[in-house]
This record gives structure tokens, C-alpha cells and sequence, in this order.
């Protein structure tokens, strides 16, 4: 006896180029998945935490005005895919409210951020639409002085 | 005296006897209780009492009413037409009359008496349904009409530990940082005043009986009337498979129509429900071709047992060779027999360390 409903569920075989797949907890309480294509590679943002302004005696022999004490930087992804349908575009709009998102690749799974304000969705008529947005990786911190 | 569980977080499957309790935590988890010191049979002229005063019938005896209730008392009364704070007129066994014009009869309701039982709070604790670890306990009081909605959502979100294992080597797994059960037990406290007397009080804890589940979850209010509870729609009883005819549980996808990408992990998630216990959940599998025509035959394979009581994610068979889609559902599979697997085997859980020197 059946207890469920049928899902119906596509089965791609032909690979994304520079594949990039995302695993995230929709509101559902249930995971959902899509492969992404990498539209970028990784770009770094850098940016100060910490800086201060030394004392300056004598001007002709200083050789600074000011110093970083610390930098953080953060590694950011673009991703999208393209000629998405209306159902498949519902479905991977959870990622804006997700709360957990991951990257896996291979047996490495890393819990990764959807940049605020980076989800761009163009319609390309016939009800398709191509999808970009960015995710950012854990951060990076540097100590400089 | 009494302090009752009167609305449970649960949606009954029409024509049984099955409920779903699953609720997603990120939404309202109310739990309604009701102070009833006494029970209304109902409320009219009583000759014997009063032929002007509306006189209570009220469900406490004859002999212990009088000792509660006096004449003079302030008295809470929900019943019909009366609602409200009334001044008790007199007492005459288990009936009550109240210093109040009669202006019609009154139906079943409840007293409270608010003069002699003051300070009324409730205590709500909520274990674990698996292990019966106490979760949290808490301390809420009901208005002034002795009513009380306690929303768990909050405590039970203590207990998220939201992870993700895509990757999984069996066939289901349970998700216990994104779900679990729990049970409930409930009670007051009072202080009980009279002019010769005041005393603490404590009801005693009930447990209960049923398990509640949670999930990482959140839905639209659909303040569904007809079925359930009165306005709370966040339980999920359309995602909850059932061991009945005509269980259509949806599975736990925000997508029409999910998407398998070759050589890439896939699951699906699902609710494992306790209506499982008996018998063993098989996953269905049928690959279609670009025409929706089948590829190859239907396959079943049984889940695990230990996935019950929690979302589950589910992973789906690499499809034929030629498949463009398939469909995938859950079926009611054998009966789970007890520990013997075959006529003179070992019970699951035990080595079969002697069964070398058995020669019987």
C-alpha cells in the first residue's frame, strides 16, 4: 500500500560545466539540492579591522601616519545556472532563507553564506530564467602587526 | 480541582483514529490549558435555593464544596450568559448561588474560586520522548478566566543542531539536529486561603500520553477550522505518511519536480512517522524514459527502522541507463518480526559466540 504521493524527480546526465553543487535545509525541514555552474572563480575581499595612529614627534622622520593592526578577508563564489523553469526557480529561492547551506564536493562539506543582495534572476521569456548570485566561504583572518 | 490539557497540537486523518503531531518550531507549538476548579453541569432557578438568584450545579461533591466556598466568596463563573466575577449569595451542597440578577440559564462551564485559590500557576515539562531527560520546565500562569496557550517552539529550538549529511553511505538517515520528539507534563501550584487555614499546594504532575514531534520547520498560517486545531495550521499533517488508505504524505521538498544531477548525491527527506512501528517502510522506484514510458521494472528496498520518530533523508537508486526522470514514492512493506531471523538463529543484538558447542 502506498503511502506517499509519487514524486516525479529529473534526472540530468549531462554535467554542469565547472560544476559547483549546494546542499541547504529548506523550510520544509528538509534538504534540497541543486548543481550549480561556477560562473566565477574565487574572488578576495579584504578589508580592515583595526587600525591606529601612532604619535608623530618629528614629521620629516616619520614613516608612517597609520597602521593596520589586523585584516580580514573573505572569499567569495559566483554561481548560476541558466534556462531555469518557474518550479525550479521556486525551489532554489529557499536559498535566500535558508539557514544552513553547504558546498559538497566529494566527501567535503563546507557551511557557506549566500551573499545579501547578490541573488540576480532574468527572465529570458517562455517562462525561463537564468539565476546568479554569490556565496561567500568561511572568512579568512590575517594579523598584520 | 483541576488544571487540563483542553486543545492539543494535533490534526485527526478523517475517518480514523490517527493524528498527525508534527509542527515545525518556527512556528507557534501551542499547547491550551484551562483552570477548572469545579465543572458546570448548568446554571438555573433552584426553588430550593434562591427564586430570584441562578443557582450553579456544579460537578464538586456535596460534602466538599462547603469547604471551599463560602457565602461572600468572589467566584470566577464561565457558563453560558454567565461570565464573568460573581459574589457568592450561598452554599447548599455541591450548588451555588451567586448575587446576580438571573437573566436566563446556563450551560456546561467551569468555577473558579479565585478568592481561596490564590497565586494559581501552572508548571509544564517537557521531556525528552526518547530518552525521558527533562528538557526544560516552566512556570506560566493563566489569565484571569483560568485560560492558558503555552507555545514550546522556544524551548524545543534549544535543541537545534542544524547539520546536513547529503552524503550518506545508507539508504535513510535520520536528521536528529533538525527533529525529535517529546512529551509533555503538566499540573498547578496554588496557595489555598481560608480564615483558619492557608496551605501550598501542588496538583501533581500529569503525563501526557501522547508523543509530539518537531521539525525544522516553519509554515503559512492556513487557519484551517475543519480540521484540527482552530486556526494553527503550522502542523504537518499534508508531509506525514500514515499507515492508512489513501496516505498521500507529500515529501519534504520545496521543488514540483526535484532534480537528480548524474554522479552528484541526492536525497530526498521525508517524515519517518511512529505509525511505522510494525512494519517496515519500502522506497519505490520507477525510471521513465523522455515519453514518461518505463525504463527497466519498479524496484522496492526497505528502509531502516532506526530512521522512526525523525526526518529522514532518503537516497534514490542511480537510475537505468536511458532514464530521463523516475517516480519515487513509499510504500507499507512486511511486518517487523521480532529478534529471530530464521528457525534456530541468533537473536538480533546477541553474538552467536556458543552456538559452535550447542549439539542439541
Amino acid at each position: 500500500m502506498r503511502v506517499t504521493e509519487k514524486q516525479r524527480v529529473n534526472y540530468v546526465s549531462c554535467t554542469p560545466e565547472k560544476p559547483f553543487q549546494l546542499v541547504w535545509l529548506n523550510r520544509l525541514g528538509g534538504l534540497d539540492t541543486w548543481v550549480f555552474e561556477r560562473h566565477q572563480e574565487y574572488t578576495l575581499d579584504a578589508s580592515d579591522m583595526d587600525k591606529f595612529e601612532p604619535v608623530i614627534r618629528y614629521l620629516q622622520i616619520a614613516n608612517a601616519r597609520q597602521r593596520v593592526l589586523k585584516k580580514e578577508a573573505y572569499v567569495s563564489i559566483k554561481l548560476g545556472y541558466e534556462q531555469l523553469d518557474e518550479q525550479q526557480v521556486i525551489g532554489i529561492n529557499e536559498l535566500h532563507i535558508s539557514p544552513l547551506v553547504k558546498v559538497m564536493n566529494g566527501t567535503n562539506e563546507v557551511v557557506v553564506v549566500v551573499k545579501e543582495g547578490s541573488f540576480m534572476l532574468y527572465d529570458r521569456g517562455e517562462s525561463k530564467h537564468d539565476l546568479e548570485f554569490e556565496i561567500i566561504i568561511p572568512k579568512l583572518y590575517t594579523t598584520s602587526f | 480541582m483541576s488544571f487540563l490539557i483542553t486543545r492539543r497540537p494535533e490534526k485527526l486523518f478523517t475517518g480514523t483514529t490517527k493524528f498527525s503531531r508534527w509542527t515545525g518550531i518556527h512556528n507557534p507549538y501551542n499547547f491550551e490549558f484551562t483552570r477548572q476548579d469545579y465543572g458546570i453541569y448548568n446554571i438555573a432557578i433552584r426553588n430550593a435555593y434562591s427564586t430570584t438568584l441562578p443557582t450553579i450545579w456544579t460537578d464538586g461533591s456535596a460534602s466538599g464544596v462547603p469547604q471551599f466556598v463560602s457565602a461572600g466568596d468572589e467566584i470566577y463563573v464561565n457558563s453560558g450568559v454567565y461570565n464573568g466575577v460573581y459574589t457568592v449569595h450561598s452554599v447548599n451542597g455541591q450548588y451555588i448561588t451567586i448575587d446576580t440578577p438571573f437573566i436566563g440559564n446556563g450551560g456546561s462551564g467551569r468555577v473558579n474560586l479565585i478568592d481561596r485559590l490564590q497565586n494559581f500557576k501552572a508548571f509544564i515539562n517537557i521531556y525528552d520522548a526518547v530518552t525521558d531527560v527533562l528538557i526544560d520546565s516552566v512556570y506560566p500562569k493563566p489569565d484571569s478566566t483560568g485560560f492558558l496557550i503555552y507555545d514550546v517552539s522556544g524551548v524545543l529550538r534549544s535543541l537545534l543542531n542544524t547539520q546536513a549529511e547529503a552524503n550518506q553511505s545508507v539508504i535513510n538517515l535520520e536528521n536528529k539536529g533538525i527533529s525529535g520528539s517529546f512529551k509533555i507534563g503538566y499540573g498547578a501550584t496554588w496557595k489555598f486561603v481560608s480564615p483558619s487555614l492557608t496551605i501550598d499546594v501542588n496538583s501533581g504532575e500529569t503525563i501526557d500520553p501522547s508523543v509530539y514531534y518537531w521539525l525544522s520547520g516553519a509554515k503559512q498560517i492556513d487557519g484551517d477550522t475543519s480540521l484540527g486545531m482552530d486556526g494553527i495550521g503550522q502542523n504537518f499533517k499534508d508531509y506525514v505518511p500514515k499507515n492508512i488508505n489513501g496516505s498521500e504524505a507529500k515529501f519534504l521538498t520545496m521543488f514540483e519536480t526535484p532534480t537528480y544531477f548524474e554522479g552528484f548525491p541526492f536525497t530526498l527527506s521525508f517524515i519517518y512517522d511512529e505509525d511505522f512501528e510494525n512494519v517496515y517502510l519500502e522506497r519505490h522506484q520507477q525510471d521513465l524514459n523522455v515519453n514518461s514510458v518505463n525504463v527497466g521494472s519498479e524496484t522496492d528496498t526497505n528502509l531502516n527502522v532506526t530512521g522512526r520518530g525523525y526526518v529522514n533523508q532518503m537516497k534514490i537508486r542511480t537510475p537505468n541507463t536511458g532514464a530521463d526522470s523516475f517516480d519515487v514514492w513509499l510504500e507499507v512493506g512486511d511486518a517487523i518480526e521480532d529478534g529471530y531471523v530464521v528457525d534456530g538463529g541468533v537473536a538480533q543484538g546477541y553474538t552467536n559466540l556458543f552456538a559452535g558447542a550447542y549439539t542439541g
